[in-house]
């Protein structure tokens, strides 16, 4: 990656390589700008296993102390937890020291507010606003308020959910189910939760208490999940589960060990969720097409956001629907909104439980869509050129223009937009005919973006 | 005005105005630079410990930031006297330390300072590397990998300091006396060990201002005035001794079984009188240019020597060490031992000598501080900014053109009666006169006369 693009300010985060960019300073500084930003009061610090997190998460709370907050360290937690913490609790906010699925080398800052979901692109704004005034808001000695230790965080997110899963029903059902938490925070809590939810055996890979070394790339692919796959296999599993570090992310592989694509991955627990509460739902414009079929079959619409977590949670709490879904994640509103693997799991399991079938057989009641990637490099500028070229073509299609373009075009649909770093076009293609069909799409698609690009 | 000193003597200033996290980040990983370059250990290993300020805990935790940033691993003491992290660096072999605490300095204010391998503070010229690299701005930077870590001290340190303590004295001769003493910590970190000391040395202690709320029960320099709460009680409790710590431990003052409130001058002659005694002649003491003239006397009866140099704690251990002294301390009430290889002050080893020079008299307090030739003191501080307090300083060379003069360290005027010193403070943003005369009258005169004469260069 380019020297210059070491740290990056993602959605709701500030992103960075350890012992480059993200240095204890610059973590120190957003976190005491944090604390002026939601106005003192009680905040909330945790962390994935990442051996940075140490260092990162003692430059948090020396910031947030510095700026006259109450800090409550919660040590190594999903982030999902800490999100429901914070509303449980009536904190101002949080701050998740987690990269999530990115390299080991790579830590980040997450800002959660007082709902305890992501900052969102304008609270974002107001917050850098806050870190660029040259004028500080450092309390004096008289301000200082203690600093505290709550490791039973976890506790409360397992209770919401086990009390809304029927887990005799799982119970009865005598599940083995395989876990690789690729040493995140998962294999601290993951194990106790799926006994607690009634399943029989788990097969487990990580160490009892995880240094933060991964053993395989924390991208949950299916190149990064043969172990756990053979695990399936072996051990005659129900299903495999495949967390990323901070718990938000989920990948599932079904009795034979095959390993579903992450669009894929959700469409169970989305199902159940369906299922139990009818509805409308919240989803990124990225998602599969088979959840908008899905949700039609259940007399519900989609509610397409943003890519991004912060996106999706505002329009589940402004549409008030029933659930939300992105690739790999899925937000069950009934215990928080925001994306939660160990919801995901209960949810899978209770479907699996309830239906006596096996994973590999509800799967193929699903709608079947195909998807092919590709990306073509280009300069920030000349992509939203682009984009907009492309939707004045395709117009016919209505396509939606909130983030990228979508362009639905019948059995296939199309999604262009710019790539996090912003110097790539992501295409997107979902096809119900053939994966070759979708690859064609995309590389006609290509071309055409090509085409755009070379006259400028 | 902001107030921050940086030097030999670490990183002060006023909390959230001029001592921030972020500079806390930048002396941590400083500091853990210079190690890792002087100790050539890939990961070295910082002990850490603080006071009961209130502001020490977001302190630490930028400090153990900078620290984990820089690749170093910690050994986190918790709330701790400063003499046990000086004596628990050496014991446990690590190397180096931070200490985080405001020990004399007034509420509002906090400290780091800078501890080597040896566990004693800085030297000047160990400093001066370290804050080159302070200044550099760059500093060592762990990758994702590192193998820093953070483990607690183990309890059995603290045991061995007692120990240690107990073994520059005759503990058996202290403990058949089962004195009654009065302690004031000033919420400060002593009484984290102090019940093992007053039990392991049969001390019917009575302790006051021992919670570890950091709140100031008054002015937390070891001072006659600060003394009043422990001379309110030493009566009615029938007490041998009262002791009045900083509250980092390094300072101690003393209130006598008639209630009088010593001044922190004198704890220093004490323990040199309880040192010297039975020990033959040539003995050297080490201290600086501004203490009493009372010390003089005492090492004089004992046919010993006084070695005088710079103003600072880190200055005066240093110059014991240099002399070969037995003992070193400073007016502010601090004293460190050479016996025990002391790498910092400690009231604790102070209390000990003066009960143990109680025991061996078999006299009271009051009596031994009978004994002392007394001079009157003044010490006050002269507000003035750091930008200008060097220039003022020079201004006043030409004082006094009757009086023998030493600018050895800061300036100072000797005179067959008394004397007078006047130096810019290393800690704080003010000029320190201390003046010292047989007879009081002359000696608040004189005072008065010098303040409102530096006023006027102050102001200038």
């Amino acid at each position: 990656m380019n020297q210059f693009r070491r740290l990056i300010v993602g959605i709701s985060s500030i992103r960075g390589v350890i012992g480059e960019r993200l240095q204890p300073s610059l973590a120190a500084d957003f976190a005491s700008s944090f604390g002026g930003y939601v106005g003192k009061g009680t905040v909330l610090v945790a962390r994935d296993t990442r051996p940075s997190g140490i260092m990162l998460e003692h430059a948090v709370i020396s910031g947030l102390l510095a700026a006259g907050c109450k800090v409550v360290s919660a040590g190594v937690l999903p982030t999902p937890s800490l999100q429901l913490a914070v509303k449980e609790y009536g904190c101002s906010g949080a701050i998740a020291i987690t990269a999530s699925q990115h390299p080991a080398e790579w830590n980040a800052l997450k800002f959660i507010n007082r709902d305890g979901i992501y900052l969102s692109d304008q609270e974002m704004s107001d917050l850098f606003d806050v870190y660029n005034q040259p004028e500080d808001g450092f309390v004096r000695e008289s301000g200082f308020h203690a600093l505290s230790r709550n490791q039973d965080l976890f506790e409360e997110h397992a209770k919401k959910i086990w009390s809304r899963i029927d887990t005799a029903a799982i119970r009865a059902a005598n599940l083995k189910i395989a876990i690789d938490c690729c040493n995140g925070v998962g294999a601290v809590y993951t194990k106790r939760f799926l006994k607690n939810l009634g399943v029989d055996e788990i097969f487990t890979f990580d160490d009892d208490i995880p240094n933060g070394i991964f053993r395989h790339s924390p991208e949950m692919t299916a190149e990064n999940l043969t172990a756990l796959s053979e695990c399936v296999r072996m051990n005659q599993c129900d299903a495999g589960f495949a967390q990323d570090p901070d718990g938000d992310s989920l990948t599932l592989l079904d009795e034979t060990g095959k390993v579903y694509s992450e669009q894929k991955s959700i469409l169970i627990p989305c199902m159940r969720v369906l299922e139990r509460t009818p509805g409308n739902v919240s989803a990124s414009i990225q998602i599969t097409a088979a959840l908008e079929e899905l949700v039609q079959k259940t007399g519900g619409k989609v509610f397409y956001t943003k890519v991004g977590e912060a996106n999706i949670a505002r329009s589940i709490l402004q549409n008030k629907t029933v659930l939300g879904a992105e690739g790999g994640s899925v937000i069950w509103p009934e215990v928080h909104s925001c994306r939660d693997s160990f919801a995901a799991m209960a949810l899978t399991l209770e479907k699996l439980a309830y239906s006596k079938l096996k994973v590999s057989e509800i799967m193929a009641q699903m709608p079947e869509y195909h998807s092919a990637v590709l990306t073509t490099d280009c300069n920030a500028q000349s992509a939203s050129e682009a984009i907009r070229a492309l939707a004045q073509k395709y117009e016919r299609f209505h396509p939606e223009l909130f983030d990228g373009v979508r362009i639905p075009m019948g059995k296939v649909w199309t999604l262009v937009r710019k790539s996090y770093s912003g110097s790539a076009l992501k295409i997107y293609v979902e096809s119900a005919v053939s994966k070759a069909d979708a690859l064609g799409v995309a590389e006609t698609f290509r071309s055409e973006l090509e085409k755009f690009l070379g006259n400028m | 005005m902001r107030f921050l000193r940086l030097g030999a003597a670490g990183l002060r200033g006023e909390v959230g105005t001029a001592l921030t996290h972020q500079l806390a980040i930048r002396y941590a990983s400083a500091l853990g630079t210079w190690v890792s370059i002087t100790q050539k250990k890939d990961v070295p290993v910082i002990g850490v410990a603080t006071d009961t300020r209130a502001s020490s805990e977001m302190l630490k935790s930028a400090v153990f930031s900078g620290l984990l940033a820089c690749g170093c691993s910690i050994v986190d003491f918790g709330i701790m006297p400063s003499a046990v992290l000086h004596f628990g660096i050496k014991k446990l072999k690590l190397d180096g330390g931070i200490l985080i605490g405001a020990g004399h300095h007034p509420a509002g204010w906090n400290a780091l300072v800078g501890i080597s391998a040896s566990g004693a503070c800085l030297t000047a010229s160990e400093a001066q590397e370290m804050l080159e690299i302070y200044h550099g701005n760059v500093f060592r930077t762990a990758d994702w990998k590192s193998e820093g870590t953070i483990s607690h001290a183990p309890e059995t340190v603290t045991f061995d300091y007692v120990d240690d303590l107990f073994s520059s004295v005759d503990i058996d001769l202290i403990r058949s006396r089962n004195f009654r003493i009065v302690t004031d910590f000033c919420n400060g970190s002593g009484s984290v060990i102090f019940s093992r000391i007053a039990r392991k040395a049969n001390l019917d202690a009575i302790v006051i201002n021992d919670s570890l709320s950091g709140e100031l029960p008054h002015d937390p320099e070891p001072r006659p005035r600060t003394s009043a709460q422990v001379k309110a009680i030493m009566k009615p409790l029938k007490a041998d001794a009262g002791f009045v710590f900083s509250s980092d431990v390094g300072r101690v003052a003393l209130v006598t079984d008639t209630c009088e409130t010593l001044s922190e001058e004198y704890t220093f002659p004490l323990v040199a009188e309880n040192i010297l005694s039975g020990t033959g002649p040539g003995k050297v003491i080490a201290t600086n240019s501004c203490s009493t003239r009372t010390l003089d006397q005492v090492v004089a009866r004992h046919c010993g020597k006084v070695c005088k140099g710079m103003t600072g704690e880190t200055y005066t251990i240093d110059l014991m060490k240099e002399k070969n002294a037995v003992l070193c301390g400073d007016g502010s009430g601090g004293t460190a031992l050479s016996s025990s290889g002391a790498a910092g002050f400690d009231g604790f080893s102070s209390m000990m000598q003066i009960l143990e020079l109680m025991a061996r008299r078999e006299t009271s307090l009051s009596a031994l501080a009978g004994m002392l030739p007394r001079y009157h003191i003044v010490k006050r501080t002269i507000p003035c900014r750091s930008v200008n307090v060097y220039a003022a300083a020079n201004k006043l060379i030409k004082l006094f053109p009757d009086a023998e003069f030493s600018n050895l360290d800061g300036l100072r005027f000797d005179w067959e009666d008394g004397w007078v010193h006047i130096r810019p403070s290393r800690t704080e943003p003010s000029l320190r006169m201390i003046l010292e005369w047989k007879s009081r009258a002359v000696a608040e005169e004189k005072a008065m006369n010098i303040i409102s004469m530096i006023e006027r260069v102050v102001g200038e």
